[in-house]
């Protein structure tokens, strides 16, 4: 694309150059403007859609020693007719494709292609070349479709936010703002203000684009017809304002509802059965609809007036039956449904919503790379890299390299997932593109040797007393954070001053406990008791550690390895009255905590439940128990539960799981849900998919009531000495520092060794704080403290009015997920602090090791791929073995053992890469090094 | 700023201190501009035979302005403990910081004062726009959401800083050469208007492309009005512009905004391929096409589309500019509009927004497609019509 080859253009381009080969009749040749250009593009870019269609892609044309269908070696005869015509037409095909006007149309038409794209959503999974939309997969993705355009429009109709709901705060919560700034600082307050307006426009605008799509709720008709008939009647009889008249607005609201979502339904269908190929019969349009709706309605409400032609006297039809009519005529009650239909399937028909997929887009870009390739090489290759035309050439060449690094990358990507799990086997097998039906195996395997997730570390700063209705404010730390707190009245001075000191990777808490020497001293908290345990770990292996338990507050052992289950007492009374405190048959074996987040309620409410019960919350769903189990694992082949055989005493609760059902108070289809005890719905995000998003539940399991191993106590008493009782009563006498003789349900010796070694009366706690040094990381080696999962450490300033006379600092030491030392509180009771790992967030990082094996003669044999860093993978660190990339791309806070690793072979990678740089190198060269060459030369000149 | 606002000056945060500052200094620098254009007007002199304080002021006050928001960059760094372009509000500052620094290169690459006493207006012009842009932007940054956030793992990486710097900077320095495009359309509008000589086809042309189209009017609009008021005051003092003399303008407005562009250009190339080594390390896939990378695509290649049209083509002058203006609108809905844009709820680069997770990598049908996630498959909801509330 050369000024003096291309055409006389504009007011500054070099004469046209007759070519000289060819004959006098064409001496004259054919000048391209934009527009003719433009349509030999666009019938070239048909020409390429029909040819994908037909041979499903070019790489089924040029396969030829593959045989085909008859269709296919048509294509292959078009190719060749095609190219035997390019060669003899050459010198055309190259004024065509030298011409300015040509390369311009041609970044243009994909500049036009890219903006199509991005106007018309893309379908889900479009990045499988193979995705298309199918009767099967239509209201799937008919409905991401429709929100993403619905959500568009919504915008363009609301320019600057013009009518668009604005979020009115009421002044009491704005009251309780103002509190909380002087307590956390005016900039959380302004937060929290500007985050309650998002949220609530949020929902409204949410709201207001569902009408937009799919119409109103017919709910304003029937008001609208309630008043009139109210008006109209002469009557406020009991019976018929308590009991006719509701009854006949259900039954009319229930008809309008029915009719709006029939229309979406089979509106639906008929693009469903289009798709199929099925015969259609015309669509009824929804003015039609309306009149036979009327038609209807006016037929119950006659019927409706005549049957209580006492309430409103006989000429109370003639005013009201058009007006009713009027409201049910009026009412939208399909949105832009069926337009955004005709529009999906046109986008469909023309595969504007595959369109980076698509076969005419490969073609333009095919024809862009051609455009490009006859530009760049023009001239003396001597003067391609001269200073005036090497920022042109080099970019050029760039551009070339990049297109086709991505047409080697489009006919030989596999892009897929691997599921490895910490406890499985290494697997060879990954799901092309995300989908179960697409299993593709890797040639070799790849295991998982390890996974871990790492959080940020934060602080949550609470002031108890202030009674704040907001969730209290968390604070991410680093070395040197520094949080201002508590405001004095005038907003000038913080009087609280928070500085992080140190944090640390790996703490501990190491309690002592001991038997006070004066029994009424200082500190002590009660009786206690101290065990070593002493049990089997997951591998072949066994793991010893001490702990504590305190008769009254959290007094069960219950066994990892699920072979018993004890309870501390202590008093002095007979052990046999605690047999009347087991659990019976069909006891609750867990609580379900309900919290109806619209109702305004703050605290969640507890319900025991058992299999099979049914429930009633506070404000009247009902919720039904339907099926519980322990232990819930997911079949990585069907996404199906895996159902243990074992009975459910038998199984230890990992991951308890229930499925309820949830009734609205006001009746109609229940909910299923399913509540973990290990997924908190909201901050994973599934909340908001459910029925009754307005309904929070949680699960916690109860390990002592539920079934489960048998059942022992512990018992010991001012005066009495302990003793081990079980479940049938059976009393044994027990010594400090003697393993306790426990068994489990089938007679034999529990695998869990527990050694109480001393008996408290009167227990003093002391606790020591203990940061444990980092971990060398060896050369090669990766850093352990990541997967080292162990409680974090900080130390942590606390100063009282800072920059005053009065100021005054305390160090403090908080340890996470310790239940003592990850809080703290002020003398005064004032300030609360939580030191811990943010689950709730996505983390600082995922990391996993991964391990390479190759098929030997007996079985599986580890390869030699690299060191453990080499063979660590995280978000921005891949690993490459044989042409395959892994990274890291999914984890689950349900499943912490289970690490997603995304699987890419693509040798266009590199190509397109280069292509990239090259772009780079190119466009630097032209505008930043070319001017000042040139300026230089012309100075050197005119001096 | 209300007088609470003041009393609560020492619990701003030493960040949001500067931010006032360089409000401060912004405000200075438009009134001086002003100052210094009426000063060029009225003596028709430009640089080398005027080297007065008034001459001099803006750029002073712009290196003022550049100096405080580096500063704000260095400490908003410190308080969120990583590179500052996490949230909206501080990619948003940094756009501002990096408008000024665009300023402050034209300033000298295009070297407009020296071109003659016209040339100077214009140079004031663009000097009290871009205050006055970059103050609109900081009182807009101020009803965002201005708390830390945490880097999610993605964006933990050492092409954050660069990816970023380049891109903004050169959605900076097109935005001016996009500005100064404008400026001479209104111009070229109110000349008409006032003197004619424009065919009353090129004029209506020139309106409606100024007037209709979305999102472009937040810059187009205001430029509009101010050079009628300044049309009006010519007018009133009889010094209303030659029709020839807009037509000289026309030619080497071209060659200034190229100029512009020709900054510009290297910096969002390199942005937006740097982008793509990004995703290429994050994602193992260098090109997602995805709704940002698309629009930023788009952007180059309206840029791609001008270059050819001007060098090769030969379209100099208003048919150029028209190009120029149209990546500055492509820019601009890549930067601010892209939230509204149908795809753009899936896209992997919602990481400024507020309150949204956004899904590090995994799209939100691979969520759904692959294990482990949920399984409960029966429909949630008896209309299945019903477009899922997010």
């Amino acid at each position: 694309m050369q000024p003096d080859n291309s055409q006389p253009a504009g007011n500054g381009a070099a004469p046209q150059e007759a070519p000289r080969q060819e004959s006098p009749s064409e001496r004259k040749p054919f000048k391209w403007r934009f527009l003719s250009s433009s349509a030999v593009i666009l019938f070239v870019t048909v020409v390429g859609e029909f040819v994908g269609r037909t041979s499903g892609g070019l790489g089924g044309a040029l396969t030829f020693w593959e045989g085909g269908s008859l269709q296919l070696w048509m294509v292959r005869l078009f190719f060749l007719c095609a190219a035997g015509w390019a060669w003899t037409s050459r010198a055309v095909l190259k004024r065509f494709f030298r011409s300015m006007y040509t390369g311009v149309s041609l970044v243009a038409l994909s500049t036009i292609a890219v903006i199509v794209g991005v106007l018309v959503p893309q379908i889900d999974g479009f990045e499988d070349p193979k995705q298309r939309i199918t009767a099967a997969n239509y209201d799937e993705q008919y409905k991401q479709f429709q929100w993403a355009e619905g959500y568009f429009l919504y915008h363009i109709r609301h320019l600057y936010g013009i009518g668009m709901p604005e979020a009115d705060i009421s002044q009491q919560a704005l009251d309780g703002i103002d509190e909380y700034r002087k307590a956390y600082s005016n900039e959380e307050g302004d937060n929290v203000e500007k985050r309650m307006k998002l949220a609530f426009s949020g929902s409204q605008k949410t709201a207001e684009i569902r009408t937009l799509l799919l119409g109103q709720d017919p709910d304003a008709v029937v008001s609208g017809v309630a008043r009139r008939l109210t008006d109209a009647a002469t009557t406020s009889d009991a019976a018929f304002t308590g009991t006719a008249l509701p009854a006949y607005l259900d039954q009319l609201r229930g008809n309008l509802r029915a009719f709006r979502s029939r229309y979406h339904r089979s509106l639906g269908d008929h693009w469903r059965k289009r798709l199929e190929g099925a015969e259609t019969e015309p669509f009824l349009a929804g003015e039609d609809r309306i009149g036979l709706l009327a038609e209807s309605v006016e037929g119950n409400l006659r019927t409706f007036l005549n049957e209580n032609q006492a309430a409103f006297g006989s000429g109370a039809a003639a005013s009201v039956v058009p007006a009713a009519l009027e409201l049910v005529r009026e009412h939208d009650y399909f949105g832009r449904d069926a337009s955004m239909r005709g529009f999906f399937h046109t986008a469909t028909a023309l595969q504007l919503n595959r369109a980076y997929k698509s076969a005419w887009f490969a073609t333009l870009l095919g024809l862009l790379g051609v455009a490009i390739a006859m530009n760049t090489f023009v001239g003396a290759p001597r003067t391609w890299v001269s200073a005036r035309r090497a920022g042109f050439f080099v970019t050029h060449i760039g551009m070339l390299t990049m297109l086709i690094g991505g047409a080697v990358s489009k006919v030989s990507t596999q892009r897929g997932i691997l599921h490895l799990d910490l406890e499985l086997e290494p697997q060879n097998e990954f799901l092309l593109h995300f989908d179960r039906n697409q299993a593709t195996e890797l040639p070799f395997h790849v295991g998982l040797d390890r996974f871990a997730r790492k959080e940020w570390v934060q602080v949550q700063v609470e002031f108890p007393k202030k009674g704040f209705r907001t969730k209290p404010p968390t604070y991410t730390l680093w070395e040197g954070k520094e949080i201002d707190l508590d405001y004095t009245d005038d907003g000038k001075r913080p009087q609280t001053k928070l500085v992080v000191k140190e944090l640390h990777d790996r703490a501990r808490v190491d309690v002592s406990m001991r038997e006070a020497e004066d029994p009424n001293g200082p500190g002590i908290f009660g009786a206690a008791v101290q065990f070593d345990i002493d049990e089997p770990t997951d591998g072949d292996g066994r793991r010893e550690y001490p702990i504590a338990k305190v008769p009254g507050f959290r007094p069960e052992l219950i066994d990892t390895a699920w072979g018993f289950r004890l309870q501390t007492a202590y008093g002095e009374y007979d052990p046999k009255e605690l047999l009347a405190t087991l659990p019976g048959e069909n006891a609750p074996f867990a609580s379900l905590y309900v919290l109806n987040d619209s109702a305004g309620q703050t605290q969640p409410k507890p319900i025991e439940i058992a299999v099979g019960g049914d429930y009633e919350t506070e404000d009247g769903y009902k919720i039904a128990v339907r099926e519980a189990v322990p232990n819930f694992v997911m079949s990585p082949d069907t996404g199906g539960p895996v159902k243990d055989p074992r009975p459910i005493a038998e199984q230890a609760p990992a991951n308890p799981a229930v499925w309820i059902e949830i009734t609205h108070p006001s009746g109609g289809t229940p909910e299923r849900r399913l509540v973990r005890q290990n997924v908190d719905a909201q901050s994973v995000g599934l909340q908001s998919g459910y029925t009754f998003s307005e309904l929070m539940t949680w699960l916690v399991w109860d390990t002592w009531s539920a079934p489960g191993p048998p059942h022992y106590f512990l018992h010991w008493g001012p005066e009495t000495e302990p003793v081990l009782m079980d479940a049938a009563g059976n009393v044994t006498p027990v010594r400090a520092g003697e393993p306790l003789p426990l068994v489990t349900a089938d007679g034999q010796p529990t695998s869990t060794r527990v050694v109480p070694t001393e008996f408290h009366r009167r227990a003093v706690l002391e606790n020591e704080t203990e940061f444990l040094p980092a971990h060398e990381v060896a050369k090669g080696g990766i850093d352990e403290d990541f997967y080292a999962q162990e409680s974090r450490g900080m130390v942590l300033e606390v100063i009282s009015n800072p920059g005053t006379a009065e100021e005054s600092v305390e160090t403090v030491e908080m340890i996470s997920d310790d239940p003592i030392a990850e809080r703290w509180r002020s003398k005064d009771g004032e300030l609360e602090l939580l030191f811990f790992q943010n689950t709730a967030l996505l983390p600082f990082e995922w990391r996993s090791v991964l391990s390479i094996y190759e098929e030997g003669p007996d079985g599986l044999v580890q390869v030699d791929a690299g060191t453990e860093r080499q063979r660590e993978i995280r978000v921005n660190d891949y690993f490459k073995w044989k042409g395959y990339r892994f990274f890291q791309t999914n984890a689950s806070a349900d499943f912490p053992t289970y690490s997603g690793i995304g699987v890419v072979y693509d040798p266009g990678i590199p190509i397109v890469l280069i292509g990239m740089y090259t772009i780079i190198l190119g466009t630097v060269l032209a505008f930043i090094v070319r001017p000042i060459v040139l300026a230089h030369r012309k100075k050197g000149k005119t001096a | 700023m209300n007088a609470s606002e003041i009393q609560a000056w020492s619990q701003l945060n030493t960040s949001s201190q500067l931010l006032w500052v360089s409000d401060a200094i912004l405000v200075m620098c438009a009134v001086a501009g002003l100052v210094a254009a009426i000063y060029h007007f009225r003596t028709k002199l430009s640089d080398g035979q005027a080297g007065g304080l008034v001459h001099r002021a803006p750029i002073f006050f712009m290196y003022c302005a550049g100096g405080a928001l580096s500063l704000w960059t260095y400490h908003r760094w410190i308080e969120v403990n990583h590179f500052p372009s996490q949230t909206m509000n501080e990619v948003l500052t940094m756009f501002t910081l990096a408008l000024v620094l665009s300023m402050i290169v034209l300033h000298h690459a295009l070297g407009l004062q020296r071109r003659g006493p016209g040339w100077a207006v214009l140079d004031d012009v663009l000097m009290i726009i871009i205050a006055g842009s970059a103050l609109y932007t900081h009182v807009h940054v101020r009803g965002l959401v201005t708390a830390q956030r945490d880097l999610p793992p993605a964006l933990q990486s050492y092409w954050f800083p660069p990816h970023l710097a380049a891109l903004i900077f050169s959605y900076a320095t097109l935005f001016i050469a996009g500005v100064m495009c404008c400026v001479y359309f209104c111009t070229r509008f109110w000349t008409g208007v006032f003197r004619g000589g424009y065919s009353f086809k090129s004029q209506v042309l020139v309106l409606l492309g100024l007037t209709i189209i979305p999102f472009a009017h937040l810059f187009t609009l205001p430029i509009l009005l101010i050079t009628s008021l300044v049309f009006m005051g010519l007018a009133v003092a009889k010094k209303l512009p030659e029709v020839e003399a807009m037509r000289r303008l026309e030619k080497e407005l071209d060659d200034v905004s190229f100029r512009a562009f020709a900054v510009g250009m290297p910096f969002l190339t390199a942005g937006l391929w740097m982008g793509a080594f990004w995703a290429q390390e994050a994602w193992a896939n260098y090109w997602g096409w995805d709704s940002k990378e698309n629009t930023a695509l788009i952007s180059w290649l309206i840029y791609v589309v001008y270059i050819h049209l001007r060098l090769l083509g030969g379209y100099r002058g208003e048919k150029a500019m028209a190009v120029l203006m149209g990546g500055a609108l492509s820019i601009f809905i890549t930067f601010q509009i892209f939230g509204y844009l149908p795809d753009s709820q899936k896209s992997l680069h919602r990481y400024t927004d507020d309150g949204v997770v956004p899904s590090e990598g995994l799209s939100l049908d691979d969520q759904q497609a692959s294990a482990p996630p949920q399984p409960v498959a029966e429909p949630k909801n008896e209309n299945e019509n019903e477009p899922e509330k997010k």
